[in-house]
C-alpha cells in the first residue's frame, strides 16, 4: 500500500466554499475546491488504494487528478507501507522578540518624534508608519530618516500630500542621504510628476486619491501575503493590531490612530506607560477565528485585519468588537468580491463612521 | 558558468569544478540587500527586512 | 556579560543579540578586525582594543561564532629578546583564551575548526554510517559516475580570482578519468539520496531539516546548489534515536557543543558527510520554525 504524506509547511486554510492552500516555503497561496480538501483528509487517515477504493470509477479519475496535482506541486510526497513518521508537523508558535512591532503615527509636526524616539528604542520597535496631512519637504523627509540613524529601526514608511516640488532629482537625493525609508507615498497628486523606475532603495507612489486616516482598513487581494511569519502571526494573533502602537494627531496614543479609544497621550504619558494600560492589548490575541465572516474565510490567514472600521454587528462577551472589517467586499459563502461602499448592509456602519462621502464618490464614479 | 583556474602547480580535482557563485556584479536595479548601522547590535550591517504583511492599507 | 565573537557583518550574529537584548542580557560583541592588548588594574586582567575593553572576570558566557580573540603582538629588534618575548606574549594570550574557554561557551575558538578528514574517521569510530572515502592524485580507483569529490576546507569559495566572479566548489560526480594526476584530492562513494537532512546540533539537542531536493536535478549532488525558481523543501524531520545518540557521541568526542551536521538518507540508513561549525543555519532553522537564535541566546 501507498502513502501520501503532505509536507508541514504546506497550511490548508478552510473557508465556507473553498480552500486556500498556502506554501508557506515558496510563500504563494492557491484557491481550491473543497473536493480537494476532502481527499487531502482522506489521504491522512487511509492508504492511497483505500482512498482511491471509495470512489467509483469516474470520481477515481478526477481523484487520482488531484493525487498528481498534490505531487505536481510538490505539497506533499508518497510512501509505501506507512506514512513516514520522521516528519512531525510544523510548529505554529509564533516568535518575536521585540515588544512592540510597529508604530503608526499620525503627524503634524515632526518635533513629536522628538518626544517619542526613546520609546519607539526601548520597544524594540522596527518598522515605522508615518502619515502626514501636510506637504513634507526634502529637509522632513531628511530629519525624520536621520531621527533614527544607526538604530534598530529597519523600515520607514511615509505618506505625504503631494507638491510640486517633488521631482526626480528630490529622490534622487533622497536615496543617497536617507538609509531607512522604505516606501513613499505622495497622495493629492493628480499626475505622477515623472515616469517612475525602479532605481530608487525605496518604493514610490503617487496617487490622485485625498488620502486620509480612515481611508485605512481596505481589504484586497493585493494586501494579502502569503509567508511564514505573516502566516504564524495571523494564526496566533490579530494581524493587524498585535504589537501595533499608534499616536493621533492630537498625541493621543491608541491601537491605531483610527481607533477611538485612548491610552493617554504624548504630553503626560509615555508609550510604555500606555502599554501598560489594562486594556491595550486586549484585541491582540483576537484571530480571525473569531470574526464574524472571517472565521468562515479561506483568506484569513494571509489577510490583514481591521479593528477600526469594522460593521458594527457583533461584540463578544469581553466587549471587543468581533465584527467583520467594514472594507471588505468579499462574501466567503458565495466566493464574491464586491464594492463595500455600496453594499446596503454597511451603510449603517458607513454613516457613523462619518464615511458616506465614499460611498457618494464610488457612485460618482462609476 | 564553470571557470578554468590554471595554477603553476597542481591543484586538487575539485578545481575542475569551479562555478560561478555570484553573477559578478548584478544588475544595479536588482533589490541587493540593503544594510544600515546599528549601534546597539555592535554592527554596520544590519540588514533590512521589510515587514512581513502591508502595515497600513489605504491605497 | 556575555562574550560573542564574530564579525561586523554577520546576520546570524544580529538575530541573536535582538534575542539578548529581549532577555535584557548584556553582551560585548567582538569583530574580525579588533586587535587586544593584555593589561592589569588592581591585579585583574583586561583586554583592550579600539572597541572594546573588558575584564576577564566579567565574561560569564561565550559564543564563539567566527573570527576569534586576536591578540596585538610586540616585536623586538634583538632576536633573542624577540624568541623570549614572544613566548611570553603567547603564554599570556593562552591563558586568556583557555581561561574564557573554561566559561559556559557555545564552540571554542581552539575547536572550532574541524578537520574534515578526522571527523570521518570519528564518525565512524561513533558508529554512524560513512560513505566510503579515499584520497588519491590521480582517478585510478575511481569508479566513474560513482564516486565524488569535494573539498576538505572549511571555505570552498574562490573569489576575486583573475576577472571571474565569485566562485564556489560543489560537491561533483567523476564522470571522467583523468589523463594527468593531480593535487592530492578527496573521494568518496556517491550515495543515491532519498534527500539530505541537516541537523543542528546544540548543547545535546538535535533539530532536523529534511532537504528534499530529488526532483530537481539543479540540486540533485549538492543542495547548496539553490533553485530559486522552485526552492527545495525544507522540512522539520526526526532522526532515528540511534542516529542522534550517535551523532551525541560525536560531537562529544570533537568537543564542539554547536554546529550543522548533514546527512544524507537512502533506503533506511542515514550517511553522516560532515559537520560544520560556522555555517549558517538560520535559514532552515526559519523554514522549519524552530527559532535557533532564540535558543542560542536562551543558552548564552
Amino acid at each position: 500500500m501507498r502513502y501520501f504524506n503532505l509536507f508541514s509547511d504546506i497550511l490548508i486554510t478552510k473557508g465556507a466554499s473553498r480552500i486556500l492552500i498556502s506554501d508557506l516555503q515558496r510563500n504563494v497561496s492557491e484557491l481550491h475546491s473543497l473536493e480537494l480538501h476532502e481527499l487531502i483528509e482522506e489521504l491522512k487517515t487511509s492508504a492511497i488504494e483505500e482512498v482511491l477504493g471509495f470512489y467509483d470509477n469516474e470520481s477515481k479519475e478526477i481523484a487520482q487528478e488531484y493525487l498528481d496535482f498534490l505531487l505536481e506541486k510538490e505539497y506533499g510526497f508518497i510512501t509505501s507501507g506507512n506514512w513516514d513518521h520522521n516528519f512531525p508537523p510544523l510548529s505554529y508558535d509564533f516568535h518575536d522578540y521585540n515588544i512592540i512591532s510597529d508604530i503608526f503615527i499620525e503627524l503634524e509636526d515632526i518635533s513629536v518624534l522628538n518626544k517619542i524616539k526613546n520609546a519607539i528604542i526601548n520597544l524594540k520597535i522596527k518598522h515605522i508608519v508615518i502619515y502626514c496631512s501636510k506637504d513634507l519637504s526634502f529637509d522632513d523627509f531628511y530629519e525624520i530618516d536621520n531621527h533614527f540613524k544607526d538604530s534598530a529601526i529597519e523600515s520607514i514608511e511615509i505618506f505625504s500630500s503631494f507638491n510640486t516640488n517633488v521631482n526626480e532629482a528630490f529622490f534622487q537625493n533622497l536615496n543617497l542621504k536617507t538609509a531607512r525609508i522604505h516606501s513613499l507615498v505622495f497622495y493629492n497628486c493628480q499626475k505622477a510628476p515623472f515616469e517612475v523606475k525602479d532605481i530608487f532603495r525605496f518604493t514610490l507612489n503617487f496617487s490622485d486619491q485625498d488620502l486620509k486616516i480612515s481611508c485605512c482598513g481596505k481589504v484586497d487581494l493585493k494586501y494579502f501575503s502569503t509567508n511564514l511569519t505573516k502566516v504564524l502571526e495571523a494564526v496566533n494573533h490579530n494581524s493587524c493590531l498585535h504589537k501595533k502602537i499608534g499616536i493621533d494627531r492630537n498625541g493621543n496614543i491608541k491601537n491605531c490612530p483610527a481607533m477611538p479609544q485612548s491610552f493617554g497621550n504624548i504630553k503626560e504619558t509615555t508609550l510604555e506607560e500606555a502599554l501598560h494600560h489594562p486594556d491595550f492589548k486586549k484585541y491582540w490575541n483576537l484571530t480571525k477565528d473569531q470574526i464574524e465572516g472571517c472565521k468562515d474565510c479561506e483568506f484569513r490567514h494571509v489577510c490583514t485585519d481591521c479593528r477600526a472600521y469594522t460593521e458594527q454587528t457583533h461584540i463578544n462577551k469581553s466587549g471587543l468588537d468581533t465584527s467583520k472589517p467594514l472594507k471588505c467586499g468579499y462574501s466567503p459563502y458565495t466566493n464574491e468580491w464586491e464594492e463595500w461602499s455600496t453594499n446596503p448592509l454597511k451603510q449603517k456602519a458607513i454613516k457613523e463612521y462619518g464615511m458616506s462621502f465614499i460611498t457618494e464618490l464610488f457612485r460618482q464614479t462609476n | 558558468m564553470r571557470y578554468q583556474i590554471e595554477e603553476k602547480y597542481k591543484l586538487p580535482l575539485t578545481f575542475k569544478f569551479v562555478d560561478e557563485y555570484r553573477a559578478k556584479k548584478s544588475n544595479e536595479n536588482t533589490e541587493e540587500t540593503a544594510y544600515v548601522k546599528c549601534e546597539k547590535y555592535q554592527t554596520d550591517f544590519l540588514m533590512q527586512v521589510k515587514p512581513h504583511k502591508a502595515l497600513v492599507r489605504m491605497l | 556579560m556575555i562574550l560573542i565573537l564574530s564579525k561586523n557583518q554577520e546576520t546570524t550574529t544580529n538575530e541573536v543579540i535582538k534575542w539578548l537584548l529581549a532577555m535584557e542580557k548584556k553582551f560585548i560583541r567582538v569583530h574580525e578586525d579588533e586587535f587586544f592588548e593584555i593589561k592589569t588594574k588592581e591585579k585583574r586582567v583586561y583586554i583592550e582594543s579600539k572597541r572594546n575593553c573588558f575584564f576577564i572576570d566579567e565574561i560569564t558566557s561565550v559564543w564563539y561564532r567566527r573570527g576569534g580573540l586576536k591578540f596585538k603582538r610586540f616585536k623586538y629588534d634583538h632576536p633573542s629578546v624577540d624568541i623570549h618575548m614572544n613566548e611570553h606574549q603567547h603564554w599570556l594570550e593562552d591563558y586568556i583564551i583557555k581561561t574564557i574557554e573554561s566559561k559556559k561557551h557555545i564552540n571554542k575558538q581552539s575547536t572550532s575548526h574541524v578537520n574534515k578528514l578526522w571527523i570521518l574517521e570519528q564518525a565512524k569510530k561513533a558508529d554512524l554510517d560513512v560513505p566510503e572515502y579515499f584520497l588519491a592524485e590521480h582517478t585510478n580507483d575511481v569508479i566513474l559516475n560513482k564516486t565524488i569529490t569535494k573539498p576538505i576546507t572549511g571555505n570552498i569559495t574562490i573569489n576575486g580570482f583573475r576577472d571571474y566572479a565569485d566562485s564556489i566548489m560543489y560537491t561533483s560526480v567523476i564522470e571522467e578519468k583523468e589523463p594527468n594526476d593531480f593535487f592530492i584530492s578527496f573521494f568518496q562513494e556517491k550515495i543515491e539520496k532519498d534527500f539530505e537532512i541537516r541537523s543542528f546540533y546544540l548543547d545535546g539537542k538535535i533539530y532536523s531539516t529534511a532537504i528534499i531536493s530529488q526532483n530537481d536535478e539543479q540540486t540533485k549532488i549538492d543542495f547548496r546548489k539553490y533553485n530559486l525558481e522552485k526552492p527545495n523543501r525544507n522540512v522539520r524531520y526526526n532522526l532515528p534515536k540511534d542516529v542522534e545518540e550517535k551523532t551525541r557521541q560525536l560531537m562529544r568526542s570533537l568537543d564542539i557543543n554547536c554546529g550543522s551536521i548533514d546527512f544524507i538518507k537512502s533506503g533506511d540508513k542515514y550517511y553522516f558527510l560532515e559537520v560544520n561549525t560556522v555555517g549558517q543555519f538560520l535559514g532552515v532553522s526559519t523554514v522549519c520554525n524552530y527559532a535557533l537564535e532564540k535558543e542560542i541566546a536562551d543558552y548564552l
